[in-house]
């Protein structure tokens, strides 16, 4: 039940990013009609969440601890807050980046399996619960930064260059693209900080702070670093447009690197994660 | 025959001749007035400057003629060689394209939904149910056409793709602030637009301040002097340029030092001018976008294309609107004839019914309304063959025919005519 209500999901997100990039392809009408996109969009999220529900009640825990659950997780984070994007502004080119970011995360999570990690679970207290809903909230966000800036840089391409095709006519405006590049980051910043306070609290209360390993300490601090410093510019008016995109792209990858190599790193009962 | 149309339009008339045949709105109704007076006929006058059209909701052939003399004689010559008459479906069509836009000079433009309203509204007194009904449905069309495909999307003129230009770079137009270098029609239009999307401080630089204090004053700006319009570069987010200077006044080294102290803003420079204004230099300089007459052009050569591919949707929700209005239309000699008809039944029957109760006293109440029933029952049954008939017939515009046969086999008379009855789909 799990794993079909997840492929009922990820078929949704395929579908999402179908819909709006067919037309872009075509062009005819790319720029008029976006309902189908918007309810598949939401079809995808419900189904997600329904599968998240699913593994709770079958598991009796929330879907964040393990690999595969946690990336199921973010996954339905990211597509939560593209499909609100999506609705409030009615741009539908975020789902572009969105869509096939969400189906490499499912298709992650599947591949890694929902079964083992259904039993033998260590209890998990508020603290943990706290600690990753925080960081998985603010790494969507990141992610959602990561999208509005990758379409910012291929419309700004666009019209540096005078090309006035299907990239022009369907993807948001700059401006409104930077703004949610802003806010993203922004609240993406500070939650993600609260993720990782929470995180350290929750290792030392639980298995001693000592067991953190000098290799997760460095790697996540230097994440924490990068982000903050791109978070702290914004704030402050010294980034914007252009070098904000690379900012949060470059923030994304080195998010993604650093929790890539966390998981390399790290396993057993320690395993990030 | 019923509806009919003559008219005149930018395929059938140059400018020369459709500029004496066009009457404001205010005039319409007093046209529409003498018409209606001369010849008895019910009609709406489409008038816009690119066509002049009288919709007849019938042909009645002295309305024909009066419209024909009336406007030979504002042309001083004939009419004729440049009107077209349309008849029937031919006429609801044909509206319902000139509604969605779709006979438009320019494809897909949306201003003429506006004036098929507003001919519809002067013409309230002088259409009959026909005529509203035709133009409800024709502005139905159009805004359905609009809202379901993209046939009105994007700019269609170089102004108005000056504006599309500045949303794709901002969004929101609201509070940005605007210089105007020179002046000229297009730059004119083009700022003109932008202040009706809301950019809040326009600026007028010209070589002679006079000249820049009367652009700005007509549009609500303010002048200033080309020396003062450098390190504007700095504040302003949109730049129209339109000078007759043979070389290009705006370089890098003029606005470079002013493009750094924007904070990374973007700033939209449009040239309008030929020859161009601005180096194109200044075009790779870090978040400034050039965009020069030839990319403007190109903006709305790419948005008649896209409108061009609409068209087959389009002209399906045309279609489908017309077949509604033509059901309609056609099924209203059907309409009255069954109604003629059954009241006819009716009467007769409550007649026959009175008659036979008289003589049935003895019956209780429950006896009486079965026997009623019983009445009603058998008139319906005789009735529903003819009914299916005459609503089939309407379906095949052979409904007037049938209608007439149907009132001489059972004494009918011609239904008069019910201002308000048929208004309303049936």
């Amino acid at each position: 039940m799990l794993t079909e209500l997840h492929l009922a999901a990820l078929t949704f997100y395929a579908l999402t990013g179908a819909l709006v990039a067919v037309p872009l392809l075509r062009l005819p009408g790319g720029t008029a009609r976006g309902t189908p996109a918007l309810v598949a969009a939401f079809a995808a999220v419900a189904v997600h969440f329904a599968a998240l529900l699913a593994y709770a009640r079958t598991t009796g825990a929330l879907p964040l601890s393990g690999i595969a659950p946690a990336v199921s997780s973010l996954g339905f984070l990211v597509g939560l807050l593209a499909f609100l994007v999506l609705w409030l502004t009615r741009e539908r080119a975020i789902a572009l980046v969105a869509a096939p970011l969400v189906v490499v995360l499912l298709v992650a999570a599947l591949s890694t399996g929902f079964g083992p990690t259904l039993s033998g679970m260590p209890p998990r207290g508020p603290w943990f619960v706290l600690h990753v809903g925080a960081s998985l909230l603010g790494l969507a966000l990141i992610a959602v930064a990561f999208a509005a800036s990758a379409l910012y840089l291929l419309q700004h391409r666009e019209l540096k260059a005078r090309r006035f095709g299907a990239v022009f006519q369907a993807f948001p405006p700059l401006e409104q693209l930077d703004r949610i590049n802003y806010i993203a980051l922004v609240l993406g910043f500070p939650t993600l900080t609260l993720g990782v306070v929470l995180g350290a609290g929750y290792v030392g209360l639980e298995v001693g702070i000592r067991q953190i390993g000098p290799a997760h300490l460095g790697v996540g601090l230097g994440a924490w670093v990068v982000l903050g410093a791109m978070a702290g510019l914004r704030l402050a008016g010294r980034l914007r447009g252009r070098r904000a995109a690379l900012g949060a792209i470059a923030g994304f990858a080195v998010i993604a690197a650093s929790y890539t190599t966390l998981v390399l790193l790290q396993h057993g009962f320690r395993r990030f994660l | 025959m019923g509806l009919t149309l003559i008219g005149l339009n930018h395929r059938s008339a140059p400018v020369e001749i459709r500029e004496r045949l066009y009457w404001p709105v205010a005039e319409v109704p007093g046209v529409l007035q003498k018409l209606s007076g001369a010849s008895g006929t019910h009609a709406v006058l489409l008038s816009t400057c690119n066509r002049t059209e009288f919709y007849l909701s019938e042909n009645y052939p002295q309305a024909l003629e009066v419209i024909s003399r009336q406007a030979s004689a504002r042309l001083g010559q004939p009419l004729d060689p440049y009107a077209y008459v349309l008849q029937e479906r031919d006429v609801a069509e044909h509206l319902f394209r000139v509604a969605a836009g779709m006979d438009s000079l320019v494809l897909g433009e949306s201003q003429v939904q506006g004036q098929v309203r507003e001919a519809w509204e002067a013409a309230q007194t002088s259409a009959d149910p026909v005529l509203h009904r035709l133009f409800q449905s024709a502005l139905r069309a159009g805004g359905r056409v609009r809202a379901e495909t993209a046939l009105g999307a994007g700019a269609a003129s170089v102004p108005s793709a000056s504006v599309e230009l500045a949303h794709k770079i901002f969004g929101d137009l609201s509070g940005r602030k605007a210089l105007v270098l020179g002046s000229g029609e297009m730059a004119e239009l083009a700022l003109g637009l932008l202040i009706s999307e809301g950019v809040r401080t326009a600026m007028v630089a010209h070589r002679h301040l006079e000249h820049a204090a009367q652009i700005a004053e007509k549009l609500g700006g303010r002048a200033v002097e080309y020396g003062e319009a450098w390190p504007m570069f700095a504040e302003v987010d949109i730049v129209v340029t339109s000078t007759a200077a043979p070389h290009a006044i705006v370089t890098v080294r003029q606005v470079s030092e002013a493009v750094a102290r924007r904070g990374g803003r973007p700033l939209c420079i449009l040239d309008i001018a030929v020859p161009r204004d601005v180096d194109s230099a200044v075009g790779r300089l870090d978040n400034v976008f050039l965009y020069d007459i030839d990319d403007l052009q190109g903006v709305v050569a790419a948005n008649i294309g896209i409108r061009r591919r609409e068209m087959p949707a389009a002209e399906r929700i045309v279609q489908q609107e017309l077949r509604h209005f033509w059901d309609w239309y056609t099924g209203r000699g059907a309409v009255d004839a069954i109604r003629q008809l059954r009241d006819h039944a009716d009467g007769l029957r409550v007649v026959e019914l009175e008659r036979a109760l008289r003589r049935l006293e003895h019956l209780d109440p429950a006896d009486r309304e079965r026997v009623e029933y019983l009445t009603r029952a058998l008139m319906n049954k005789f009735l529903h063959g003819p009914t299916l008939a005459l609503r089939a017939a309407a379906g095949n515009g052979n409904d007037r025919e049938l209608a007439d046969a149907v009132r001489r086999l059972f004494g009918l008379r011609e239904a008069p005519t019910q201002p308000n009855q048929e208004s309303t789909r049936q």
